[in-house]
C-alpha cells in the first residue's frame, strides 16, 4: 500500500518536469524557431528590410532569390573563400593541437610548465575577435609593424607594399583563426588523451611499441570522437566566420583586401542592410548556408565514424539474420 | 613505465640522448608559440604609448646603417596620456568607451544570469522528472546545438525591428534563457553531482518543487554553473554581429562596436589612439582571464569531452 502511494506521488510530481523545461522551450520557440521559419519564408519572397518597407508589402517570387544569389559573383566568391580560409586555419590548428597534446601527455618527455603553456596558448581565444581583427589590421596596413619590418629588411622599396594581396589577406584571416583556436583544441585533446584507460598504454609499452606507434595505433583511434567533435564545431563556426574578416571589410578606407576576404555571413549582412536592402535575398543565402553546414556535418560524421564499430555492427546484424534464417529453416 | 625505460636503456644506448633532443625541440616550440601568443598584445600596449610619428617610424630598435634612421623601436614612449585623451574626449574621435563598457557589462551579465539560471532549471527538469517526452525533448536539445546561429540572424533582426526593439538590450538578454549547450553541460554535471535521494528528502520535509530546486539543488550546482557563467560572460561580451545590426545610437554601442569605429576612416591616422583603444578593450578580458584561468582551462577541458 505504502509503496503504491509513494509511486503515485512520484507520478503526480513528474508533470513538474514540463513546468521546469517550459521557459527554455518557450524562449527557443519565439527567438529561434520563429526566425528559422521566417528565414525559409522570406527566402521565397522579395521582402525588403523592415525600415525600408514597414507595411511588409512583399510578394511570393518562388525560387528567384535563390537563382539570383547563386549567380551573384559576390556570393560565389564568399562561397569558396569562407571554407578555404577555414580549412587553411584548421589544418595547422589541428596539427599543432595534436602535436602539443601528444607531447604534454607523454610520460617520457614530462614537459614542465604545462599549466603556464596552456594558459598562454588559450589566451587569444578569450579576446574579442573584433579587437584581434582590428589589431592585425593595424599591424599589416601601410606604416604598420609588418610594413616597417619589410622596409627594415629591405624587402619593400619605397612606397610599394606588395604583400597586400588577396592571398595575403586570406592567409592572415586563416592565421588569426589558427592563432585563436589551436590552444582550445589542444586542451580538449589533452583531456581526451588523459581520459584513455592507462592500461592500454601499459600493454603497448610491454609489447615494445615506440612512442609514435603508441600514438598512431592507440591514442589517435581512441580520441577520434573528440577530434570529430572539434572538427564539426570548428566547421560550423568556420562557415559562420564574420568578426575577423569583417574588420578587413569592403567599404571603409582600409578596404585593404577588398572582397578577397568576404565571407557568407558578411554577404548576408550586406545584402540585407545595404544596397537594395533585400531581406529575401539575404534569407535565401542563409538557407544555402544552413544546407551547406548540415550536409558537411553529415559527411564528416559519416567519414569519421568508427569504421571498426560500424563493421562489427554490420557483421552482428548479418549473423543475426543468418541465425534467424537458420531458425526459420529449422522450424 | 619504469620497467620499460629500463629495458630500452639496455637495448638502445642513445635512448637518453634522444629523449633529451625531443625535450629541447618541445621547449623551443613551446617558447616560440608563447612569443607568438603574447607578442601582438605587447606590441599593442607599447604602441598605445607612442605618438603617431613614432609609430610611423617603426617597431624594434633597428638602425638602418645607410640612412641612419631608426626603423623599429620596442620601447614604450611618452604619448600614453595624450593618446588616451585623443581617443576618449577629442572632437575627431571621442568614443564613449566608459558607456561602452557599461553597456557590454549590462548585456553580458544580464544574459549570463538568465542563461545559467534557466539552463540549470531546464537541466534539472530533465534530470529529476520522468515525464513522457523527456528523452525526445532532450534529444532535441542535443540536436539544436548543431544549428548554426547566424542562419536566423536576419529574420531575428527583422522580428525585433517589427516589435520596436531596435536600440534596446532585450534582444541580447532575453533569448539567453534558451542556451542548449549550457543545458547539456549542466545535465551531465547533475548526473554526477546530484542525488535523487536529496530531492526525495526535500519533498518529505514539505518543500515545494521550486523550493527544492532553489534552496537545495542550486547550491550544489554552483561550481558547474560558475564554469558556464564564465564562458557566457565572455561570449556575450564579445558579441559583435547582432549588436551592429540592432543598435545604431553611439551611446548605446557595445565594446566590439566601438572597436569597429576605431578602424574607420577619420580616426585611422592616429595610430597611437587606435592602439590605445584596442588595449582598453583587451585589458579587462586579460585581467578576467588571468584571474580565472584555472577555471577556464578546466572548463574548456570539461566542455570538450562530451561523450
Amino acid at each position: 500500500m505504502a509503496s503504491t502511494a509513494k509511486k503515485r506521488g512520484k507520478l503526480e510530481k513528474n508533470h513538474w518536469g514540463y513546468i521546469f523545461i517550459a521557459p527554455f522551450f518557450l524562449t527557443y520557440l519565439i527567438f529561434q524557431v520563429v526566425p528559422l521559419i521566417d528565414t525559409f519564408r522570406y527566402a521565397l519572397t522579395d521582402a525588403k528590410a523592415w525600415y525600408m518597407d514597414p507595411e511588409q508589402a512583399y510578394n511570393f517570387v518562388g525560387i528567384d532569390q535563390f537563382k539570383f544569389v547563386v549567380q551573384d559573383q559576390f556570393f560565389k566568391d564568399a562561397l569558396w573563400q569562407t571554407p578555404l580560409m577555414w580549412i587553411m586555419g584548421f589544418i595547422p590548428q589541428l596539427g599543432f593541437a595534436l602535436l602539443l597534446a601528444a607531447w604534454f601527455t607523454n610520460e617520457k618527455i614530462r614537459v614542465k610548465g604545462q599549466g603556464f603553456f596552456k594558459v598562454v596558448f588559450y589566451m587569444p581565444n578569450i579576446m574579442t575577435a573584433a579587437t584581434i581583427g582590428a589589431l592585425f589590421l593595424a599591424f599589416i596596413r601601410p606604416n604598420g609593424f609588418i610594413h616597417n619590418f619589410c622596409v627594415a629588411i629591405e624587402y619593400v622599396k619605397n612606397e610599394k607594399y606588395p604583400i597586400i594581396s588577396p592571398w595575403f589577406g586570406r592567409g592572415i584571416v586563416a592565421f588569426i583563426n589558427f592563432w585563436m583556436w589551436y590552444g582550445q583544441t589542444m586542451i580538449v585533446l589533452i583531456a581526451g588523451i588523459l581520459g584513455i584507460n592507462p592500461s592500454f598504454f601499459e600493454a603497448a609499452s610491454i609489447d615494445g611499441a615506440s612512442g609514435f606507434q603508441t600514438f598512431r595505433k592507440i591514442t589517435l583511434p581512441l580520441i577520434r570522437p573528440i577530434m570529430l567533435y572539434s572538427l564539426v564545431t570548428s566547421l560550423i563556426g568556420g562557415f559562420q566566420m564574420f568578426d575577423v574578416p569583417n574588420m578587413f571589410a569592403v567599404g571603409d578606407t582600409h578596404a585593404v583586401f577588398g572582397p578577397a576576404v568576404s565571407t557568407i555571413v558578411m554577404y548576408i549582412k550586406r545584402v540585407a542592410y545595404s544596397g537594395t536592402f533585400s531581406v529575401g535575398r539575404a534569407c535565401a543565402a542563409s538557407v544555402i548556408l544552413f544546407a551547406i553546414t548540415a550536409v558537411c556535418s553529415l559527411i564528416l560524421f559519416w567519414a569519421m565514424r568508427d569504421r571498426d564499430a560500424a563493421k562489427a555492427a554490420k557483421a552482428a546484424k548479418k549473423r543475426a539474420k543468418e541465425l534467424a534464417a537458420m531458425e526459420g529453416g529449422n522450424i | 613505465m619504469a620497467n620499460y625505460s629500463g629495458t630500452v636503456k639496455t637495448v638502445k644506448g642513445g635512448y637518453h640522448a634522444r629523449i633529451l633532443l625531443v625535450k629541447v625541440i618541445v621547449y623551443i616550440v613551446c617558447i616560440l608559440l608563447t612569443i607568438m601568443a603574447i607578442a601582438p598584445f605587447v606590441i599593442m600596449i607599447f604602441n598605445a604609448s607612442k605618438s603617431r610619428f613614432e609609430i610611423q617610424q617603426g617597431f624594434l630598435e633597428w638602425t638602418d646603417k645607410i640612412t641612419n634612421k631608426t626603423l623599429i623601436s620596442l620601447l614604450p614612449s611618452k604619448s600614453f596620456i595624450q593618446n588616451g585623451r585623443y581617443l576618449l574626449t577629442s572632437d575627431a574621435l571621442g568614443l564613449p568607451f566608459g558607456r561602452g563598457f557599461l553597456n557590454s557589462a549590462l548585456i553580458a551579465f544580464g544574459a549570463t544570469i538568465l542563461s545559467v539560471y534557466f539552463s540549470a532549471l531546464t537541466a534539472y527538469g530533465f534530470a529529476v522528472y520522468r515525464f513522457k517526452l523527456n528523452k525526445l525533448l532532450y534529444g532535441f536539445i542535443m540536436l539544436i546545438q548543431m544549428v548554426p546561429t547566424q542562419v536566423t540572424v536576419i529574420s531575428f533582426v527583422e522580428m525585433m525591428n517589427k516589435w520596436g526593439l531596435t536600440n534596446s538590450y532585450i534582444p541580447f538578454i532575453l533569448p539567453a534563457i534558451a542556451a542548449p549547450g549550457t543545458v547539456f553541460f549542466l545535465r551531465q554535471y547533475m548526473s554526477s553531482a546530484l542525488s535523487l535521494e536529496m530531492v526525495e528528502a526535500g519533498r518529505i520535509d514539505g518543500c515545494s518543487e521550486f523550493g527544492i530546486f532553489n534552496r537545495l539543488v542550486l547550491p550544489i550546482l554552483k561550481p558547474g554553473m560558475a564554469t558556464m557563467a564564465i564562458f557566457a560572460v565572455v561570449t556575450n561580451w564579445n558579441s559583435y554581429l547582432l549588436p551592429t545590426l540592432l543598435l545604431d545610437k553611439l551611446e548605446m554601442s557595445t565594446v566590439p562596436m566601438l572597436v569597429d569605429k576605431l578602424k574607420g576612416n577619420k580616426y585611422s591616422v592616429e595610430y597611437g589612439a587606435v592602439y590605445w583603444g584596442l588595449s582598453l578593450t583587451a585589458a579587462p578580458l586579460i585581467v578576467f582571464y588571468l584571474a580565472l584561468s584555472k577555471y577556464i582551462i578546466a572548463g574548456v577541458a570539461l566542455g570538450g569531452v562530451k561523450e
